[in-house]
């Protein structure tokens, strides 16, 4: 990786994602506050600040590639139009649900839709597409939950991890682009934890983690089929299950006792599943990664 | 001169000629070769004898060679009749050979060739048309990445013979493509030039041994 894809995959959508954060709760701060704040802001600018780390090595060549791997940025703003849709509908609260999920399995049939015809059984594209749809939606929702009972930056940084982890499967599934990918991810996510530690309301719930979840979940899924090197199952799915972790947090004699343990215990509760992600993926992987270039 | 013998000098005249004319027809037939109308031959591809090669800029600087070690395919071909020619090819994506398993792997990947969704490359001839001698000018449709588009080959008609005891005919063909045009962006430069880490100008080499069918 040169200088200039490097610069696109990190610094750049962590300055967009960071700039734009800050300033709009800044902004919401300074005046009346009403409602829950600029929640809208933060599914907007994942998916936008998202393109430059997809265009650091590709290019936007079709404007629907016939190879399910170059289709992140039709995740990316599918996502943002239902995570839009997840914060400006706020009842009837399953209409959020239905959004999200059926946003899930629309990115997942948009990565690996078109490998039936030669390596996916149809039932099992069936299968995956349901499986992250509702299992994902369900995902959001309770991380959210969990996630607003912790300080702001706490959310945004465990999906740091699981960026990393989700970077890492795609490394060991011989994927080099998808790992960059979740780079960006890792970058945006990082900004938004620093925004977090800065403006103690701030919030990416509802629409923000439904765009990063989504996300990972694609590049999750596509790396899954995009490769024929694929790790051990449980490796994927931890990945994605690994948010729940954060659900420790609110058991309620967790609750119940000191703050910054509770906290230690959500980040704890991501980071286990996770590092046993990547220990499956490391034994289970090929032997040759990526060859760069 | 009596009637007789003037029949027999006739005789021997016409036989001299004739002869003469039959040494010089028989001359002729072995200085100048006959093109015998003869029927479109069909031949297959002989993977072990035949060629893909591939090369490519590395770094904006270097010409980088790999090879695909495995094609199928049938072709046709008249040089009296070139509406009758026809060549199709599958090159199996599986098989790309860089000299290194490492890059192979990687080039199999969704970074590439993406072999899960995208097992072979394919070609089927549109036109062949007459150049000079034995250059010919191949139009067709080449699939590449689930991406089609028509490409244009020099081809050079390298002649019959024979391997094994069976009959065979030979050709190799070189034609550029932009894989940008195929939907393979990953490590090219965006502008389409060939300064990326990879270039974006692909020129690839065909050279068949097909057996008679």
């Amino acid at each position: 990786m040169g200088p200039r894809e490097f610069i696109l995959i990190g610094p750049v959508p962590g300055m967009i994602v960071g700039v734009t954060l800050l300033g709009a709760w800044t902004f919401f701060n300074r005046g009346k506050r009403r409602g829950r704040g600029p929640l809208w802001v933060a599914p907007v600018v994942f998916a936008l600040a998202f393109l430059p780390a997809f265009l650091a090595n590709n290019s936007i060549a079709r404007v629907w590639p016939r190879d399910g791997s170059y289709r992140f940025p039709h995740v990316a703003l599918a996502a943002m139009l239902a995570g839009l849709g997840c914060v400006l509908i706020h009842k009837p609260a399953f209409v959020r649900h239905v959004i999200s999920g059926l946003a899930l399995g629309f990115c997942v049939w948009v990565v690996i839709g078109s490998m039936p015809a030669v390596s996916l059984a149809r039932a099992d594209l069936v299968v995956w597409i349901v499986a992250v749809g509702i299992g994902g939606s369900a995902i959001v929702a309770l991380v959210d939950w969990a996630g607003d009972s912790q300080p702001a930056w706490v959310l945004p940084t465990q999906l740091v991890f699981v960026a990393l982890a989700t970077s890492l499967i795609c490394l060991y599934s011989s994927i080099a682009i998808l790992s960059q990918h979740a780079g960006g991810v890792v970058a945006m996510a990082t900004a938004a934890a620093i925004v977090g530690a800065i403006h103690k309301g701030m919030s990416i719930s509802r629409g923000g983690t439904l765009v990063l979840y989504t996300l990972l979940a694609a590049l999750c899924v596509g790396a899954t089929q995009h490769t024929s090197y694929p790790l051990h199952l449980s490796a994927y799915v931890l990945v994605l299950i690994a948010p729940l972790g954060s659900l420790v947090a609110v058991i309620p004699s967790v609750r119940r006792g000191q703050s910054w343990k509770a906290t230690a215990l959500a980040l704890a509760g991501v980071l286990i599943p996770l590092i046993a992600a990547v220990g499956i993926a490391l034994l289970t992987r090929h032997a040759s990664e990526p060859y760069a270039g | 001169m009596s009637t007789h013998r003037l029949a027999i000098v006739a005789t021997l005249a016409a036989l001299s000629l004739g002869t003469l004319g039959w040494s010089v027809a028989s001359r002729e037939s072995v200085d100048r070769p006959v093109v015998a109308p003869t029927a479109a031959s069909m031949y297959g591809v002989d993977s072990v004898h035949s060629s893909v090669i591939f090369k490519i800029k590395h770094a904006g600087v270097t010409n980088f060679y790999g090879r695909f070690d495995k094609m199928t395919g049938s072709w046709t071909f008249d040089p009296d009749d070139l509406s009758t020619a026809s060549f199709e090819f599958e090159i199996d994506n599986t098989t790309v050979n860089t000299g290194s398993n490492k890059r192979n792997d990687h080039l199999k990947s969704a970074d590439f060739f993406n072999v899960k969704q995208f097992p072979t490359t394919s070609f089927k001839s549109t036109k062949l048309e007459a150049v000079s001698g034995s250059m010919y000018t191949l139009t067709g449709e080449l699939t590449l990445h689930g991406e089609t588009h028509t490409v244009t080959a020099d081809l050079e008609y390298l002649g019959e013979g024979s391997y094994g005891g069976h009959d065979l005919a030979a050709f190799e063909a070189i034609f550029t493509i932009n894989r940008r045009d195929f939907g393979m962006t990953t490590y090219g430069a965006a502008d389409g030039s060939d300064t990326g880490v990879l270039g974006n100008t692909v020129k690839i080499l065909i050279s068949v041994e097909g057996p008679k069918q």
